[in-house]
């Protein structure tokens, strides 16, 4: 009789517990009593140091903070230049809104127009957007003792245009080929710098003519070695607002701009203003998306997080995740206009001796 | 400039900031002793701490942690033969010798003694510098560098155990290795299988724990025993006193002192050139260390000027790699990058005008980095005697300890489970290479180096021409590279000659 009451009590507490176990999804939890207490991953498919990183360590504990999880913990998966991380993030078994991602979708843009996409688990328009934290212009600066510093001193170039940049795709060499398309530049690209850091050295240094740099960096540089010689792109920085943009210079100095060159610069615009977005796996279920939609929108209006990103001398360009994800739509749906062999060409292989 | 000497001394001069120097060191000593958590790892897990701090507080507080994590690393590697982080990769050649013949405790001693005045002869440095930081660096471009790291690696040939040929044979792999990954400089990977687990190419801490750690675990496990191979000494005196061996290393260090002084210089310049990397400055040292020894021969078996060189190189560069960060914005080292992000999140930016603005954090830097070198110093000599009494516990107990470090370290940089993978992968290489006398720092510096010269002088080609070795100061280092590398053989034939001469001399 001890033995069935104690097989019996035995029976109803291993039961009890499956089945409190299993009991959580069938009951409806709101957003905010789902997060209350939870951790959140938050990805960074970058390396520690970098634009990104600090981004992400400044972004991840006011993700924390709007959504009531207890923290969000950054962590950083860079192999294979991100690839890696970002196919985690999309493939997430879990999908339940406890992974966020900040990463560069103009960089996944770029990537798709230029067919360059191996490693590339994911369809990028289907991950869930969270929303836009800030975009970076492209300024074309010029070693301020080269005779680079203006658009006519580049158009009326005697010697070869040293360009410098650590990658093909980087902003660094983009802007610079793109510029070249734009104006019939006598350009040389030289790629292998180890980073924008290192492009910066060289350009004042001497040992290459220009660079483009994203807006932040650029603004830093501005002195005395380095002159901004204007925006590529079609609209002027606050932060630089005396700097015009390539269209304006060219106009004001009476300088044809090539018509395939200007479409090539507006494409690559439309692609930069996609940088620094946040994602959340693919399958996350739509009301906790939309929750991480408003916690970042309230973060981005914390006086706390507005007075951290100011102390770090950045600038935030917010744009809810929905917003940010159309406009991904619309830029792949422009390309119909663009003649994309050539635009590849200018980017890989034109400018490249 | 000068008020801001003053300024600086004052903002260390309260009990808040004082504390978190002491704290930073402790961190930064233990960090430095567990293999694969220094350097680059260590800072990152500090960061959060620092966030609510005042800017000169936290980064005070970040600079004495990253300070004093190769002291701490020398003994690792000293007693373990495992850098405690990858500036201490050369300290190991000699340090590990000298702690199996018992004499760890010695090269303890010289070790924390070198990293000592190593880290304040490079704050001197710095503090000299500072009116010159910016037109310094600038000397520095892709040439000049290109022929620094052929200086560099020209020395895979002198590291060490084992002959020669292995040694060129060991390095020839490393550089094999280093291919492996995207190549910034073509646009494309190289050799990744079409995997994206290879599409950076292997990192280096799993190299190296995989290569020295592993291959020590697997003999404690699989003979037995201890580290050391002689029986523990009859050990006298307080539990923390100074044994013989430490005092007679700190002694070593002020008898080669010219030894010392150009291993500091040579740490310091390269600190200096951002993208040269620390790891090359403790190779060079050493290198240049058995180039000029009188007992070439002791090299690799445990001779003191083999933990010298390198140790005084290693903590020397921190104060010439503070240079570009603090002039220009610009890492000169992996440490110093993320250095440069805690900059930024505290609102500050290096670069000219923070020179001017901020100089008072700048010298408050300067004394961290030389007050934080003594610390760490004088509290690892205290720990001397215990510490080396590590070489002689068992293996049973170590391995497993060893082991849990090196999973962590290996892991850490990129959470990627492959990572760890490859640490076994070398293991296994590393043991071979062990068990036939192949060189394993020459790997390691083939590794290291064979990209950056390969990538230098693409760039070095791309931006001036074929002629490029023709401007001034990468000519002079090219002269220089030829007179090192032709002394010795030159040498040895005029003696040779003269031997001949004098022989026939007699026969007549």
């Amino acid at each position: 009789m001890k033995r069935f009451v104690f097989v019996a009590l035995a029976l109803v507490l291993v039961f009890g517990l499956v089945f409190s176990g299993c009991g959580g999804s069938s009951v409806k939890m709101s957003p905010e009593e789902f997060y209350k207490g939870k951790t959140i991953r938050f990805i960074i498919p970058y390396g520690t140091g970098g634009g990104y990183d600090t981004w992400g360590r400044m972004i991840a504990p006011y993700i924390a903070k709007h959504t009531g999880a207890a923290n969000a913990i950054p962590e950083n998966i860079s192999e294979g230049a991100g690839r890696v991380g970002q196919n985690m993030v999309y493939n997430d078994k879990n999908a339940d809104g406890l992974m966020v991602a900040l990463t560069g979708a103009d960089e996944m843009a770029m990537s798709i127009l230029l067919g360059n996409t191996e490693g590339m688990e994911f369809d990028w328009l289907k991950f869930a957007w969270l929303g836009r934290v800030t975009y970076e212009d492209a300024v074309l600066l010029a070693n301020a003792k080269s005779p680079f510093t203006t658009i006519e001193g580049l158009v009326n170039a005697k010697t070869t245009i040293k360009a410098g940049g650590h990658e093909k795709l980087a902003a660094q060499l983009a802007g610079a080929c793109l510029t070249a398309s734009a104006l019939n530049l006598n350009v040389k690209a030289i790629l292998g710098y180890a980073g924008s850091k290192e492009t910066t050295l060289a350009l004042q240094r001497g040992e290459v003519d220009i660079a483009t740099m994203s807006g932040a960096s650029a603004v830093k540089l501005v002195g005395d070695e380095v002159k901004a010689v204007f925006i590529v792109g079609e609209t002027r920085m606050p932060a630089l607002p005396n700097v015009p943009t390539i269209f304006e210079a060219a106009k004001a100095a009476n300088i044809p701009v090539t018509d395939e060159g200007a479409k090539f610069i507006k494409l690559w615009y439309t692609t930069r203003v996609l940088m620094r977005e946040l994602f959340a796996p693919a399958n996350t279920p739509a009301d906790r998306v939309e929750f991480l939609r408003d916690a970042v929108e309230k973060m981005m209006n914390d006086p706390d997080f507005k007075a951290e990103v100011n102390k770090a001398k950045y600038e935030t360009q917010y744009l809810r995740g929905d917003a940010a994800q159309k406009m991904a739509k619309e830029t792949m749906d422009s390309l119909k206009s663009v003649n994309m062999a050539e635009f590849k060409k200018v980017l890989l292989e034109k400018y490249y001796k | 400039m000068l008020e801001g000497i003053y300024d600086g001394f004052l903002l260390l001069m309260n009990a808040n900031t004082i504390m978190f120097i002491i704290v930073g060191v402790i961190a930064g000593l233990i960090i430095g002793i567990i293999p694969g958590l220094g350097g680059v790892i260590g800072l990152v897990l500090m960061l959060p701490f620092v966030y609510k701090m005042d800017p000169a507080t936290g980064l005070i507080f970040l600079l004495a942690f990253h300070a004093v994590t190769c002291t701490g690393g020398s003994i690792t590697a000293i007693l373990l033969d495992v850098p405690g982080t990858l500036s201490n990769a050369a300290t190991l050649i000699d340090g590990f010798p000298m702690s199996q013949k018992g004499e760890g405790d010695r090269a303890i001693g010289a070790a924390l003694t070198s990293s000592m005045l190593g880290g304040i002869f490079g704050g001197v440095v710095l503090a000299v510098l500072i009116p010159l930081i910016r037109p310094i660096v600038l000397l520095f471009g892709s040439p000049e560098i290109f022929m620094m790291m052929l200086f560099g690696i020209s020395f895979i040939a002198v590291l060490g155990r084992g002959s020669q040929i292995k040694g060129l044979i060991s390095g020839s792999m490393g550089i094999l290795l280093a291919f492996f990954g995207y190549a910034t400089i073509a646009g494309v990977p190289r050799y990744s299988f079409g995997t994206l687990s290879l599409y950076d190419g292997f990192e280096l801490i799993p190299i190296v724990l995989g290569l020295f750690a592993l291959p020590e675990v697997l003999d404690l496990v699989t003979t037995g025993g201890t580290f050391a191979k002689v029986p523990p000494p009859a050990v006298k005196g307080k539990r923390f006193s100074l044994t013989a061996g430490t005092i007679q290393g700190i002694g070593d260090v002020f008898r080669h002192w010219m030894l010392f002084l150009r291993s500091s210089v040579i740490g310091t310049i390269i600190g200096i050139i951002p993208g040269v990397g620390g790891e090359t400055a403790v190779y060079v040292a050493y290198g240049q260390a058995k180039q000029a020894s009188k007992c070439k021969d002791e090299f690799g078996k445990g001779c003191i000027e083999g933990v010298i060189a390198p140790e005084s190189a290693n903590n020397a560069k921190e104060g010439g790699s503070l240079m570009p960060t603090l002039g220009f914005g610009i890492p000169g080292s992996t440490g110093m990058a993320i250095l440069l992000g805690a900059f930024f999140i505290m609102g500050l930016e290096p670069g000219p005008l923070f020179l001017r603005e901020h100089i008072d954090i700048v010298w408050s830097l300067v004394y961290t980095l030389i007050g934080a070198n003594i610390l760490g110093a004088l509290i690892c000599i205290v720990f001397a005697k215990q510490l080396s009494k590590v070489s002689f516990v068992r293996g049973h107990i170590l391995a497993p300890l060893i082991l849990i470090c090196c999973l962590i370290g290996a892991y850490a940089p990129t959470n990627s489970i492959m990572d760890l993978m490859w640490m076994f992968v070398f293991g296994v290489i590393g043991y071979a290479m062990r068990r036939y006398n192949y060189n394993r720092p020459a790997l390691v510096l083939g590794f290291v180096l064979g990209p950056e010269v390969e990538r230098y002088l693409h760039l070095s080609l791309k931006a001036y021409g074929p002629l490029f070795f023709l401007k001034p100061i990468a000519l002079i280092l090219l002269i220089l590279f030829i007179v090192v590398l032709a002394y010795n053989p030159i040498k040895q034939a005029w003696n040779r000659r003269r031997m001949t001469k004098g022989g026939l001399g007699y026969e007549r």
